[in-house]
């Protein structure tokens, strides 16, 4: 052990919370490879002085050095948009994308450096970035061709000009949507569906529009009163209610941009050990706001970390809450939508707020709404009178799934004495109540978990409409 | 079919990620399709195994799967000490020890081995073994806190309380957010402290709603309300320490020396025997009734609280509802005769 680390740290046992002093001794402790005190150190900086650039960079670096080389970059991207004229950051920038094997984001943000004032080549990072040499500033962009990680070699896009460089910015925008869309597989779309298509769920629909809507259309309103539009809402209920159709609706009533991420997608990231995927959705949809990110089956993705305590993926999720606070990112416009069956594993973290600190219990579908599934269902199907309100009223508590089963089993009985017959035989409402006795409500089981919870672990009140819906009061 | 080795690997990684993710459903999809892929990965049959566990009535499912990672693995302790788990589940307690004790000759210093012994020695009701085999975990694995519950249920169950209390003390200070903790805390306080014992099953029902130990306890802090159940739970718990092959014995012997008082007090001329013998049968079956339907009683006696009643489930509620009726319908019998003779 180095003297002059026992000599800062008996200086800062007499002042534990002098900052250049923890900065004198994080870097020490970098340099003598203590990662773990160091960014312990830096990390303490930075609850102190959020704007510490040498902190930030400081932290970066030794997650860096540590393996954790995808969060460092979101760190660095962080600090570089909050501070676009600090060469050491951009410098630090162009390193950690090389190392990740992103040699064109990694020469743009070299040559970015070398724009700013103060900046001073580096002639080390020059060698591995340019194998062929460094081009004539200004000559040639890397094309979009390098996004793939094709090779190093610049101009490879067929349509580059002066004017489209100049422009550079709208490009790297396209080239980051298309990025994420191909990487995480998902797309982004503008919902044509509304409310007025949802049928029934009255009371579900005024909460989002009380909860979510009107806020987003009165930003400048809520602006005034300090609040900001956007932020983090979840819905949780039984399966098979609408969730994922109400979320859709409330995209197509704002008119805005919807990306849905399912678990699959989801489960990708937890492989891919992708912070940076994340980020990239995320910057996608900040680039695009208004946005809805709708996350189905939320509770995968902000799983409670003490049930991952043997296992990886709790980086992802620190990641995910760090997006969702807006710290690497401005998350003005941005509604973050989080569907799940089961709340209960989801990290508490997430309920704090800025973070999913609006819930919304969806019901099963009451009774006009169960008339238009109902309807929708029949559609396409041979059915003599239906009559959707006897039907609704046997099917209480039934989700859409279910509904469709009632249906399914209908159908098979006619189907069979269609083929008797050897004519269509069309299907009846009797018929239908008589299928909805055979089929069980699949929520119920669901409810009979939720109980459990909303009776031993209702803090704060979380499943306090869960306790309405099953009449108990408390 | 080819056998692609990369895909099903992919998909186990998968699948692992679902079941971590309390999903073992849609894991169970993932572990069938990695089989598809490759039939001979272990791994995929042993995850299939821990799917199918999550539901009882698939246990003897997941046995196969066990034996099927077994047959491609047959030295790899873990499937053995597994084995041994669903089979106790299963009460197929004779063949749990043999799989036990498979896995102990394989890996005796495996910790997980000696609790998965303990687990199995508990489910049949072998206190002493359980305890014996949770210390041995202890030994290997001194802080962890499911060893500790394990060897706290055990000496419960030998009634060394003393013992336990520190144990348990010593438990809540390793890991206070423990739910089987606290369940064990709850139970070994029930007996003196029921308002205690409350507080404690409730804190474990926080951290976990669905432990049904700490549920249990609940609904009997509720049922100890009342007085007359309250002894008979004292009597009862005393009893239940003991093995069911004991308490026959128990019983015999003391049927046995009834009828032989009754035959002493035949030979020395009392009259009226026969309602000495009247009253020995009835009380015995009383007894016996009162055992078979001790549960059933609590539970009516927990309806009678709108609050306490919730903790129920559908079946015990159902259950309930049905000795009340029973009972209704003993009581206006025996008043009908009362009144009209």
């Amino acid at each position: 052990m180095s003297s002059s680390l026992d000599g800062l740290r008996q200086a800062l046992s007499l002042s534990p919370d002098n900052v250049p002093l923890l900065l004198l001794y994080a870097n020490a402790c970098q340099e003598e490879f203590l990662l773990g005190d160091a960014q312990e150190t830096y990390e303490k900086i930075i609850a102190q002085a959020p704007a510490n650039t040498d902190a930030q960079l400081g932290l970066a670096k030794v997650l860096h050095v540590s393996g954790k080389t995808s969060e460092a970059i979101v760190r660095t991207e962080a600090l570089v948009s909050q501070h676009p004229k600090l060469p050491a950051a951009q410098l630090f920038l162009a390193r950690l994308y090389l190392a990740d094997g992103q040699r064109p984001e990694a020469a743009r943000a070299y040559e970015k450096m070398l724009e700013l004032e103060g900046a001073a080549a580096d002639r080390a990072l020059e060698k591995d970035l340019y194998p062929q040499g460094r081009p004539e500033p200004g000559a040639e962009k890397p094309g979009k061709v390098a996004l793939t990680e094709q090779g190093p070699v610049f101009g490879q896009s067929p349509d580059d000009d002066e004017d489209e460089f100049d422009d550079d910015e709208d490009d790297d925008d396209e080239y980051r949507d298309s990025y994420a869309e191909e990487e995480l597989n998902v797309k982004m779309e503008r919902p044509k569906i509304n409310f007025a298509e949802v049928g029934g769920s009255e009371d579900i629909k005024e909460e989002i529009r009380m909860k979510i809507l009107y806020p987003m259309q009165n930003a400048e309103l809520f602006r005034a009163y300090g609040k900001k539009m956007g932020g983090g809402v979840l819905l949780y209920g039984p399966p098979g209610c609408g969730k994922t159709l109400i979320s859709r609706a409330t995209a197509g009533e704002i008119d805005a941009n919807f990306v849905s991420i399912g678990i699959h997608q989801i489960l990708d990231m937890y492989i891919g050990e992708s912070e940076k995927k994340l980020h990239q959705l995320f910057e996608m949809a900040r680039q695009n706001a208004p946005t809805i990110l709708f996350f189905d089956e939320v509770d995968a993705l902000a799983a409670d970390r003490v049930d991952l305590r043997k296992s990886a993926g709790r980086t992802l999720i620190n990641q995910f809450l760090a997006e969702m606070d807006g710290d690497i990112g401005n998350n003005e416009g941005l509604l973050i939508l989080g569907a799940t069956n089961a709340p209960w594993h989801i990290d508490p973290a997430f309920r704090r707020p800025g973070r999913f600190d609006r819930v919304l219990f969806v019901p099963p579908p009451d009774g006009p709404a169960r008339e238009a599934i109902i309807q929708v269902l029949a559609k396409d199907k041979p059915v003599d009178r239906l009559d959707p309100r006897k039907l609704a009223k046997v099917t209480k508590d039934f989700s859409g799934a279910d509904l469709k089963a009632v249906f399914d089993t209908a159908t098979e009985a006619s189907l069979t004495l269609a083929m008797k017959e050897n004519r269509i035989v069309p299907l009846t409402t009797d018929q239908l109540v008589r299928a909805a006795k055979r089929v069980k409500p699949s929520t119920r089981a669901w409810f009979e978990s939720a109980k459990n919870y909303a009776l031993y672990a209702n803090q704060g009140g979380f499943y306090n409409d869960v306790l309405k819906f099953l009449g108990i009061s408390k | 079919m080819a056998v692609d080795f990369d895909a099903s690997a992919a998909l186990n990684r998968r699948a692992r990620l679902l079941l971590e993710r309390h999903r073992p459903e849609e894991a169970e999809d993932l572990f069938r399709q990695s089989l598809a892929a490759n039939p001979e990965n272990e791994d995929s049959h042993f995850g299939l195994a821990q799917c199918l566990v999550q539901d009882r009535r698939r246990a003897h499912k997941a046995l196969e799967e066990v034996d099927r990672a077994l047959a491609l693995n047959p030295n790899f302790a873990p499937y053995h000490a597994y084995r041994a788990l669903i089979l106790g589940q299963m009460l197929r307690h004779g063949e749990a020890r043999r799989a036990i004790a498979t896995a102990q000759e394989l890996a005796p210093q495996e910790a997980y081995v000696w609790f998965c012994a303990g687990q199995v020695h508990r489910a049949a009701g072998k206190w002493p073994e359980a305890e014996a085999a949770a210390r041995q975990a202890l030994a290997i694995a001194p802080r962890d806190v499911d060893h500790l519950n394990l060897l706290s249920t055990a000496l419960r169950m030998q009634n060394k309380d003393g013992e336990n209390e520190s144990l348990l003390e010593s438990a809540l200070r390793h890991d206070p957010e423990n739910a089987d903790t606290h369940a064990n805390v709850g139970w070994a306080w029930l007996a003196r402290d029921r308002d205690r014992a409350e507080h404690h099953f409730m804190e474990a029902l926080r951290l976990e709603p669905h432990h049904d130990a700490a549920r249990l306890g609940l609904l009997k802090a509720f049922q100890t309300r009342n007085r007359l159940y309250r002894a008979v739970y004292r009597l009862h718990d005393r009893v239940r320490r003991y093995s069911l092959w004991q308490i026959t014995g128990l019983v015999v012997v003391a049927a046995g020396l009834l009828f032989l008082l009754g035959a002493g007090l035949e030979a020395l001329g009392v009259r009226h025997m026969e309602f000495y013998y009247f009253a020995t049968g009835l009380a015995l079956l009383g007894l016996g009734a009162l055992a078979l339907a001790y549960n059933a009683l609590g539970h009516v006696i927990v309806l009678t609280d709108p609050r306490a009643r919730l903790a129920l489930t559908a079946e015990e509620t159902t259950t309930a509802w049905f000795v009340l009726l029973i009972i209704t319908a003993i009581t206006l019998r025996l008043l009908y005769l009362i009144v009209f003779g």
